[in-house]
């Protein structure tokens, strides 16, 4: 039996309520996103490619069209339901890293494990110190934020992402605050990630980043116009 | 186009406030709360501390001489005594006065029982030197409201005169006194009289001059007040007089137990004093709190303010604006503010000043005399608030004035230093809330209490009879009752049922046969055998009729029983009431009636039979059973002679409850604003904490965290700030309940279930505002909020 694509979103819409009246964010979207798969999702600013992120990673909503994640229908998710999935199935990288600042590096990256109750706590800390070994920090594990570097932050970050080993990566600009040499880490560590069976959707302005996925997705003013 | 600058600074800044609008009028209205405050605290002290009455013209230094019993009550010293004082090498001047009433038949021929101010010769020549040509020689001197209340209708007093049963003359009206001599010390006399006129009123002929002198001499009546140059040391000068011989020749006075004490300035009623002293620390403790409130309130306003407007102040900084521009229009905005204050502050003052001469223990001591608002005082009170105000702006400003120019986004945390100082404000809130609750918990409850175990119905009247002349007989009482159709409907008492004077201090109390020996003032009153039931009171032991023995109250009770606690034992048992009411058996015990109110904690009591004639005592009657018109009745015609005065006996009790249910409502309205600053300033708070690690829980939300663990997280120092707070509520209750009981207000003791209650509402208060901030900042957090 043939699996369903992890993403389908067909006629997509999306508006906010401003005192001006509606303002239509999204138009029409349609996307099919397979395993895999390293998209990068590119357009000038104010195009709409940080909501289309954001209703992807199911912290948004949407007024028309569908969004089928896998086999579920999004919008008949709960709110206990999406927050599951974000937890299990969906790890997320901030252009601000979004460390918290009270927490080490490894205490940072068992965060998700926390919050999933099928997990043992004994295996907190293995399972933590194994993902910061994957960004080559594991000499780093008992840093507090402050104590590191942006591309070193970065890297946690990463951590985070990947330690509930998710089918679905969303990076929001993960190299807009980092050198290029660092940027060159973290767009390698996501490429690798990609290639053993995550999806991978960054939002980018950085066209070196945008180069080294699998696709582009362009958008302008909500709509989706290119796309190769 | 030419732009005026002018104002431009100041408009930024009154914007800035915009939509906070209602933030910045309770800021304004808190400073101005404390500022009034401080005004009447420090203009309060002046009246303890350091004001002479206005009566008193001179400015040298005053003091009080008199006796002071056990129980913190005076009394006069011997003439003797202040003949020795003014030997005294520091004294310049000595006077005195002698309180008293006396029975005179005023000039329209009406008999009256008049409160009386004997004054020495040198009274009005050392304290009053104006009146000196206008009070000489002997007679009466009219007080003002003595003379509004009867004479202002005579154009003038020459001529008449007051008429006393010793004196073979009549004793002329000599003038009226200024209002300001209406109150004296404790007393509000309706006529002065010249000393010489003493002379009449001992046990002996006023003929045996030498007699006469010897007991005028000796007899401890005199109300001592002495001047000197300068500061006497009184304790020195105690001793002095200790030392000295005070013996009168042939003239042997009682011992009483009492001690000289010399007060500075006048000082004649000390418990008052010391009552008025704990309600000035009262005022001191909630002024503190408040400040210390208000203070923090407006560093987290300002700060909150200081975040929000960080950027505009580091891009004007950038652009070259010098520093003092952003510095003096902070200034200028927080002095208007200041103005404002001081304005609103001078309307609370005035309501505050209001307050206080509705206050019955600061009319009683002030007798009369109001609390006037000096402009000395309230300028010290708006100076300190005006600081505290400009240093509350400003240390927000001057940390942000130390923020790096160029800030580039990375992960920062709080130091150590503001994380503790956050907590420790916090803390205090937390504390000050709780502490509010806790009173307003016990006050409520000890009211309901107070209502519920009150003992005496609402419909019971008494009507006070003061009868001239030869006394009445107990028969002739108890025939009163047999005009009227229930028996016994009316009780009688010797005394006020709100007299304290009664108390036997120097007599002890004993039980035979008890291990305890328990020795104890109590307060003794003779009532008629039917008191209780007319009162409708229950008595544990009496059965019969009550026809010897004393009846003793609970309180009583359970500290005759000792250790026992059995209450029942005391019945039977034999109690020493002294000289005057010798060894009596104890026969019942009625639970406490509030003599003193139902906030007083009530005092041991013995209850007598009503024997001997007497010329005062108290008629008790239900409604139900005789009517007011019926009593009066019976009274007017088979009692010569007689002055009555009609009141219910619950208005007798509110009477006594004044003081305490004054304290008690000031107290409730102080916690509610409390608990409501507290609750403001949380919230703002709450929101500005939540605000800057915003993108924190929403980066929470984004991996998946549950919403209750997203709430732990960012209420998890207001839990710990309220366990921290719950035993430094404690000490504040304890300290608070330690000056209600030394003010003789009655506080339940510190309740555990109105404690766990009391943390309970304060945690619900808490969650309540964090789960609003909560939910409209965190659980609704946007993508937005992680970039």
């Amino acid at each position: 039996m043939l699996m369903a694509p992890l993403i389908a979103i067909k006629n997509l819409s999306k508006s906010f309520a401003t005192q001006a009246g509606n303002v239509d964010v999204l138009h029409d979207i349609n996307l099919a996103i397979e395993d895999g798969e390293s998209i990068a999702i590119v357009g000038p600013s104010g195009s709409g490619k940080s909501t289309l992120l954001s209703i992807i990673g199911l912290l948004e909503t949407f007024q028309a069209g569908s969004f089928q994640l896998r086999d579920h229908a999004v919008d008949e998710l709960t709110d206990r339901q999406k927050r599951i999935i974000r937890n299990q199935h969906i790890g997320w990288i901030f252009q601000n890293f979004n460390l918290l600042p009270d927490l080490t590096a490894w205490e940072n990256v068992a965060l998700p494990l926390k919050f999933n109750q099928s997990i043992n706590r004994q295996h907190y800390f293995s399972l933590a110190l194994e993902a910061l070994e994957r960004v080559g920090l594991i000499d780093k594990a008992k840093s507090f934020p402050t104590q590191l570097s942006g591309g070193q932050q970065q890297r946690v970050a990463i951590a985070r992402a990947l330690v509930t080993k998710p089918g679905l990566l969303l990076a929001d600009e993960p190299t807009g605050n980092l050198d290029s040499e660092s940027s060159k880490t973290i767009v390698d560590l996501l490429t690798q990630l990609a290639q053993e069976g995550s999806a991978v959707i960054v939002v980018t302005h950085d066209d070196s980043v945008a180069r080294r996925c699998s696709r582009r997705l362009t958008l302008n003013s909500g709509r989706l116009v290119d796309e190769n | 186009m030419r732009i005026d600058t002018r104002y431009f600074n100041f408009y930024r800044e009154v914007q800035r406030w915009r939509g906070q609008y209602v933030k910045l009028v309770v800021l304004i209205f808190s400073y101005a709360l404390v500022c009034a405050l401080l005004a009447v605290t420090l203009r309060l002290g002046d009246v303890l501390f350091k004001d002479l009455p206005g009566w008193i013209e001179v400015d040298n230094y005053v003091y009080s001489v008199v006796r002071r019993h056990n129980d913190g009550a005076v009394s006069g010293i011997e003439k003797n005594a202040i003949n020795t004082l003014s030997t005294a090498s520091q004294i310049t001047k000595t006077s005195w006065i002698w309180p008293r009433s006396m029975e005179l038949t005023k000039p329209n021929g009406q008999v009256g029982n008049l409160s009386v101010l004997v004054f020495s010769q040198t009274f009005f020549e050392n304290l009053a030197p104006s009146l000196i040509s206008e009070v000489q020689g002997e007679g009466i001197w009219l007080s003002h409201h003595f003379w509004q209340k009867n004479f202002s209708d005579h154009v003038s007093v020459d001529g008449l005169f007051f008429v006393h049963d010793r004196v073979e003359f009549p004793i002329p009206i000599r003038g009226v006194l200024p209002s300001k001599f209406d109150a004296v010390g404790p007393w509000k006399p309706d006529i002065w009289l010249s000393e010489n006129y003493l002379a009449y009123s001992t046990p002996f002929s006023s003929k045996n001059t030498q007699l006469v002198d010897r007991f005028l001499n000796a007899v401890p009546e005199y109300y001592g007040i002495i001047q000197a140059d300068s500061a006497v040391e009184p304790l020195a000068l105690v001793n002095w007089l200790n030392d000295s011989d005070l013996m009168v020749g042939g003239i042997v006075i009682q011992e009483d137990g009492a001690e000289y004490a010399i007060y500075k300035n006048i000082n004649f009623d000390p418990l008052a004093k010391s009552a008025l002293v704990e309600q000035w620390t009262l005022i001191i403790i909630l002024l503190v709190l408040f400040g210390m409130l208000v203070v923090i309130n407006s560093i987290i306003i300002f700060s909150a303010q200081s975040l929000d407007s960080q950027a505009e102040y580091r891009l004007m900084r950038i652009l070259g604006a010098k520093e003092s521009l952003i510095f003096k229009t902070r200034f200028v905005f927080a002095l208007v503010n200041a103005l404002i204050v001081g304005v609103i502050s001078l309307i609370f003052l005035e309501i505050l000043s209001e307050i206080f001469n509705a206050t019955p223990v600061f009319s009683s001591y002030m007798n009369g005399n109001e609390l006037s608002a000096s402009f000395t005082d309230w300028g010290a009170a708006w100076l300190v608030t005006t600081g505290l105000l400009l240093t509350t702006t400003f240390i927000p400003l001057v940390k942000q004035r130390n923020d790096s120019l160029f800030k580039r986004q990375a992960v920062t945390g709080k130091s150590i230093v503001r994380k503790v100082s956050e907590f420790i404000m916090l803390t205090a809130q937390m504390a000050i809330v709780l502490f509010a609750i806790e009173l307003c918990f016990h006050i409520v409850w000890d009211q309901v209490k107070r209502e519920q175990t009150h003992v005496l119905k609402s419909n019971v009247n008494t009507i006070k009879v003061n009868k001239f002349g030869s006394p009445i007989s107990i028969a002739s009482l108890r025939n009163a009752n047999k005009n009227f159709g229930t028996n016994g409907s009316l009780a009688f008492s010797a005394t006020e049922f709100t007299n304290t004077h009664s108390v036997l201090t120097e007599n002890s109390v004993r039980i035979e046969n008890n291990v305890a020996k328990y020795e104890m003032p109590i307060q003794v009153w003779a009532v008629s055998d039917n008191f209780f039931q007319v009162l409708d009171v229950p008595l544990l032991g009496l059965s019969d009729r009550w026809r010897n023995g004393v009846v003793i109250n609970a309180t009583a009770a359970k500290l005759l029983s000792g250790d026992n606690n059995d209450l029942l034992n005391t019945i039977g048992q034999e109690i020493d009431l002294g000289v005057i009411y010798g060894v009596q058996r104890i026969v019942g015990i009625a639970p406490d009636i509030p003599h003193q109110g139902r906030s007083a904690a009530p005092r041991p009591s013995v209850y007598t039979l009503l024997v001997n004639p007497v010329n005062q005592f108290v008629i008790y009657h239900q409604n139900s059973n005789a009517t007011h018109s019926d009593v009066m009745f019976w009274l007017n015609n088979h009692v010569a002679n007689i002055e009555t005065e009609r009141a219910a006996l619950q208005t007798l009790i509110d009477e006594q409850d004044k003081v305490a249910y004054f304290l008690m409502y000031f107290t409730l309205a102080v916690s509610l604003i409390l608990v409501g600053s507290v609750v403001v300033g949380l919230v703002y708070q709450i929101r500005a904490d939540l605000n800057s690690s915003k993108w924190e829980f929403a980066t929470l939300v984004a991996i998946g965290a549950p919403d209750s663990w997203i709430f732990w997280r960012s209420s998890a120092h207001l839990i710990l700030a309220i366990i921290v707070a719950v035993p430094i509520s404690l000490i504040l209750l304890v300290n608070y309940q330690l000056i209600l009981t030394s003010l003789q207000i009655n506080m339940p003791q510190i309740n555990v279930t109105l404690l766990l209650s009391s943390v309970l509402m304060t945690g619900a208060i808490v969650s309540w505002v964090m789960y609003l901030q909560l939910r409209k900042l965190v659980l609704r957090a946007s993508f937005a909020d992680l970039r």
